[in-house]
Formats: C-alpha cells, structure tokens, sequence
C-alpha cells in the first residue's frame, strides 16, 4: 500500500515535470512571436522588449528561469493584456469554470448510475436495445455539438433558457448539461457492464437463496461493489468535462478559464498558455490521482492486491 | 450373402471438407458477425457516407470553395440540397469534401496507431525483462498526461495543417492498443502450441507473424475501429479552438464551428454536418461494440 502510494507519488511528479517542460518546449517552437504584428516597433524597443520578457537568453537559461518561477508559483505576466499576471487571470476566473464543472461532474455520476442500474434492469426486456441505441447515441454527440443544439432548441425555438452570458443559476444549465451528456452516457455504460459482473457473483445468489427483495440485493449488495470502478473513473470525466470546457464556455460565451485559454492559444500569449496549461494539468493530473486512491480506499480487493 | 457396397473414405470427403470448414471457430464468428441486425445497419450507413463522400463531389456542378456572395446563406432548397453558408458556397459539396478530410484523418490517425501500438505492444511482450519495464513505465507517464493537452500543445506547436492535426492524435492514441496487444500476446505466449513452435526452433519475427498476430488480430481490429471515431473527435474538437484546417478547405469540425456563429438564423448549417459526424461517430461505436462483442478470440 505504501509502496504503491509513493510510485504514484513519483509519477505524479514525473507527469508534472514532463508537462512544463513540454509546454516550454513546444512554445518555443512556435513560429512568430507576439511582437511580429507591431511592425511599427522601433528595432531598440524591439530589443527591450525581448530583454524584458528574457526573450534574448538563450533557450537553456529561458527554461532553468521558467522551472524556477513554476516551483515559487509564479506564471508571469500575460503578454497581451500586461497589466494582469497569468495568477490573478488563472484566480479570476477558473472559480466559474470550476462551477460548472463541479455540476457536470455531479450530473453525469448521478445520471449515469441510474442511467446504468436502468439499462442493467431492462436487461431482458424489450426496451433493452432502444436504450442501450439511445446511450450509445449520446456518446456519439460530442459537447461541442451538443452545446449549440441545445442553444438552438432551449433558447432560441423555446426560450425557455438564456441563450448565453453569465451570471444567474440559470445561465450554468445548458452548459453543464452539454458537457455532462457524454461522461453521463459512459458512466451508464461502464455501471452495466460491472452491475451484470457483480450479479452473476456467487454472493449474489446466496443473497437471492436467503430469500432477499431483490431492491435489496441491488442497492445494499450489488451496487456498492459496482460504484468503486465508476469512482476509479471519475477522474478521467473531471478530465473530459475540463476539457470539454475550453469549447463550451467559449459557445455559450462565458468568462471562464477555458474562454481565457483559448483566447491565449489564438493570440500567441506565451506566459498565458504555459500558465494554463500548467495549471489545468496539474488540476486534472491531482483529480486523477485522488479518484485512484478513492478507487482503492473503496475496493478492499484491489488493496489487498498491493500489500 | 453379397458383400456390402463398400463406399472409399474418400467418397466423403468433399462433403467432410465443406462441413469442417463450417465447423472453424472463424466461420461461426463470420457467419454470427454477419446475422447481427445491428452491425449490418452500422456498416450500412458507414459504407452509404463513404459512398456519399466519393461521389458527390465529382457529380455536383459546384465547387467546395468557389464563392458566390449572391447565393449567400441559402436554405435547402432544391439546387443546393444542403443550403449554401455565408460566402455562397454549396454546402452539400462542403460537407462530402469535409466527410473525406474527417475520415481520411480518422484513417491516418488508426493506423499510424496501428503500427505504433502492435510494434511496440508486442516488442514489449515478447522481448520481456527490462525491456518490458521501461515501455510500460514509459506508457504510464505518458499516459498520466492530460490528453487533450497535449494535443492542443502539439498542433499549437506545429502549426495548423493536416500533418500536425494527425502527429498530434496518435502522439498518445497508440498507448491503449499497445496496452491491449501486450497483454493478448502474453497470453498467447502461454500457450503450448508456441512452446512447440519454440522448441522446433522456429524465429520470433516468424512465431510474432504467423502465431500471435494472427490470434491478436480480434483485439486489434476493435481497437482500431475505437481510434477512428476518436480521431474524427480530436479533429473537429482542434477546429472548434481554432486549430483545424486552413480554409478554404474544410472537415466537419471547420464546417460545424463555422456555423455555431449563424445558429440564429441558419440552423441547418449547424445541423447537417453535425448530423453527418454524430452519425458516422455513431455507427463506427456501433460497429466496434458489436465486433467486441462477436470477434474477440477466446484463445
């Protein structure tokens, strides 16, 4: 068990140090830079600008300056919007994605276990092959097409809902049901697959032979065995739902980090891409990190098998 | 007492051949593959809009980027079947010419995967030790990375264009079919009729080709029907950020971002090429649930 928690541990940080210097790497292999487009720019102004972004330093020095500022936790400044640092934009607005995401991620577990105790009790029954065709359907409309539709329908043909901005409850419903439909979907199909598993076990049938209500045998004896996997996933959907977010705030226009990044990724803002991504990695790859542990905290089987 | 019409083993043997080759585990999974409703409906519609992709644009009289502002925004009608977008183009041409870009990435990016994953997938079984270890440590790490981060680094880094779109799906696609492969091969390594393949001093290339690959190849060809959907996801998912192809050409994603803008006043624009890829995404899901469930070999 300690032993497994510390390899985790190493990789975390592999990961982490991988990705700085990926980012780093990759920015710097850009073509252009933000100051291609001032062609007005004096050739001296031009120097002291690369001077004070370290653009002059060599690429070996730019990256050991780069590491040393990450690990004291600072990102910079954006280069396009120079009175803001790459902190305060990243504190300003990740709460709002952060909203959102938390409600996607809470949508689509809750949707998708019942989705899958559904389809696992319809199993036999005639109705099988539509809602397995209709989960199936839903993991085939990514959330960047979902948004749009659900705009149309839900604001434009009913409007029933705000088409976009920020600001009410009401304003965070179609996005975060754009960006639940597809983990939602996975979910369902990952809990009936493992309900029809655990069913078939032999502790199933004994519970079955003592003569148990067979709500009873689903909610007290199966599903607890089903739900640590659908844990174990959670930290891949918080992944897909963050990412997701980049092209879902930017549909339905709200202020968010994902708006942000995409906005840095279009105008080359170094300091703002590298913060970013930085940022988002190391909040997916620690999600990821807690939802394993959480899988095998849940699943003494599993612990058993480290020790 | 006459003798009785004593018929030769060979008599039997056309009919004996027939029914044993009925009797292959590869006949029965064929014959099961092809009885199944819901496969034959998912190849259907895959073969329909491959069919559509091919022929449309050589029989319509417009161009995918020839502007007409005259025309612009048109709704379905009966010259421009699927309406024409903001600059007079039809887009019926648009969204063939889009199903051809979308697939061929779908294509590239599965087998460039293809290669990647069974090369290394099955290196790392059957070479063993240390070799083994640093792959698989080297998978994990890589596959500890945000996904779709990576992605959007790499095609940032390369620039937009067909080639980076494709370098930066299957920068991380193969793990999975590596994974997948690795473990099919060791288990087949375990089996005796490899021991005997060994022991008749038969070389690995020849085992690996003519043993393993050959009782991998159900896990393989699942996985890859898995990468072509994804693919076509990545791909349109970089369009919607900005990094998909340059125009005038354009994939579904290029087609569908487009239109998010006109959702307003020209739904259709969004709706029809957002159908075509939900659909093609749908089927090929469809295909590789139904192929997981008939082809994997139970060795």
């Amino acid at each position: 068990m300690v032993r497994y928690l510390i390899e985790r541990f190493i990789y975390l940080f592999i990961s982490i140090l991988l990705i700085i210097t990926l980012t780093f790497l990759m920015i710097k292999a850009l073509p252009g830079d933000p100051f291609t487009e001032e062609k007005a720019l004096a050739p001296e102004v031009l120097t002291k600008l690369k001077e004070h972004y370290n653009l002059s330093l060599s690429v070996g020095e730019q990256y050991l300056i780069y590491l040393r500022s990450v690990f004291s936790g600072d990102f910079g400044t954006s280069m396009v919007y120079p009175s803001r640092s790459v902190c305060d934009i990243i504190l300003d607005s990740f709460p709002i994605s952060a909203i959102i995401g938390l409600q996607a991620i809470f949508v689509s577990a809750t949707g998708g276990i019942l989705l899958g105790i559904l389809l696992q009790l319809n199993n036999q029954s005639r109705f099988s092959p539509i809602l397995t065709l209709t989960v199936l359907a839903i993991i085939s409309i990514p959330s960047f097409i979902a948004a749009p539709l659900l705009q149309y329908f839900f604001a434009i043909r009913w409007d029933v809902l705000p088409l976009a901005k920020w600001g009410s409850f009401s304003h965070t419903i179609l996005p975060t049901l754009s960006l639940a439909a597809f983990p939602m979907a996975v979910i369902a199909r990952l809990v009936d697959v493992k309900l029809s598993e655990v069913l078939k076990s032999d502790y199933i049938t004994l519970a079955e032979a003592k003569g148990l209500s067979k709500f009873r045998i689903l909610f007290r004896h199966a599903l607890p065995n089903t739900l640590a996997p659908v844990v174990g996933y959670l930290g891949q959907t918080s992944a897909a739902i963050l990412t997701g977010s980049f092209v879902v705030e930017r549909i339905f226009g709200i202020p968010g980090l994902g708006t942000w990044y995409v906005a840095s990724i279009l105008n080359r803002d170094y300091p703002l891409i590298m913060g970013t991504t930085l940022f988002y990695s190391l909040v997916l790859i620690t999600l990821i990190f807690i939802s394993d542990l959480l899988y095998l905290a849940l699943d003494p089987r599993l612990r058993r098998r480290y020790e | 007492m006459s003798s009785p019409t004593v018929l030769s083993p060979e008599a039997f043997l056309p009919l004996n051949k027939k029914l044993l080759r009925r009797d292959t585990p590869r006949y029965r999974r064929r014959k099961k593959l092809l009885s199944d409703p819901l496969f034959l409906i998912a190849l259907f519609v895959l073969l329909s809009i491959m069919t559509f992709a091919v022929v449309a644009p050589v029989v319509s009289p417009y161009s995918y980027q020839k502007t007409e502002l005259a025309k612009m925004n048109m709704a379905p009608n009966l010259s421009h079947w699927f309406g024409t977008d903001e600059l007079g183009r039809d887009l019926l041409v648009r969204v063939a010419y889009g199903a051809r870009l979308s697939m061929m990435i779908g294509v590239l990016a599965a087998s460039l995967d293809l290669i990647l994953g069974v090369s290394l997938g099955s290196l790392s079984a059957m070479m063993g030790g240390k070799v083994d270890y640093l792959l698989m440590r080297l998978m994990d790490i890589l596959y500890s990375l945000p996904h779709m981060l990576v992605v959007i680094i790499i095609s940032v880094a390369l620039g937009t264009g067909l080639t980076s779109i494709i370098l930066s799906i299957a920068f991380l696609a193969w793990i999975p079919m590596a994974r997948i492969i690795r473990a099919d091969v060791r288990t087949i390594m375990q089996k005796d009729f490899l021991f005997s393949a060994e022991a008749l001093g038969v070389s690995r290339l020849q085992i690996l080709k003519k043993h393993i690959l050959p009782n991998a190849v159900g896990s393989i060809i699942v996985t890859a029907t898995m990468t072509i959907p994804k693919a076509i996801f990545l791909e349109a998912f970089l369009s919607f950020l900005g990094l998909g192809v340059e125009p005038p050409l354009a994939s579904w994603g290029t087609i569908a971002a487009e239109a998010v803008s006109f959702i307003e006043y020209h739904p259709y624009r969004l709706f029809i090429p957002a159908g075509m890829m939900s659909l093609t995404i749908f089927s090929l899901n469809l295909l590789s649930d139904r192929l997981q469930k008939k082809l994997i070999l139970k060795v």
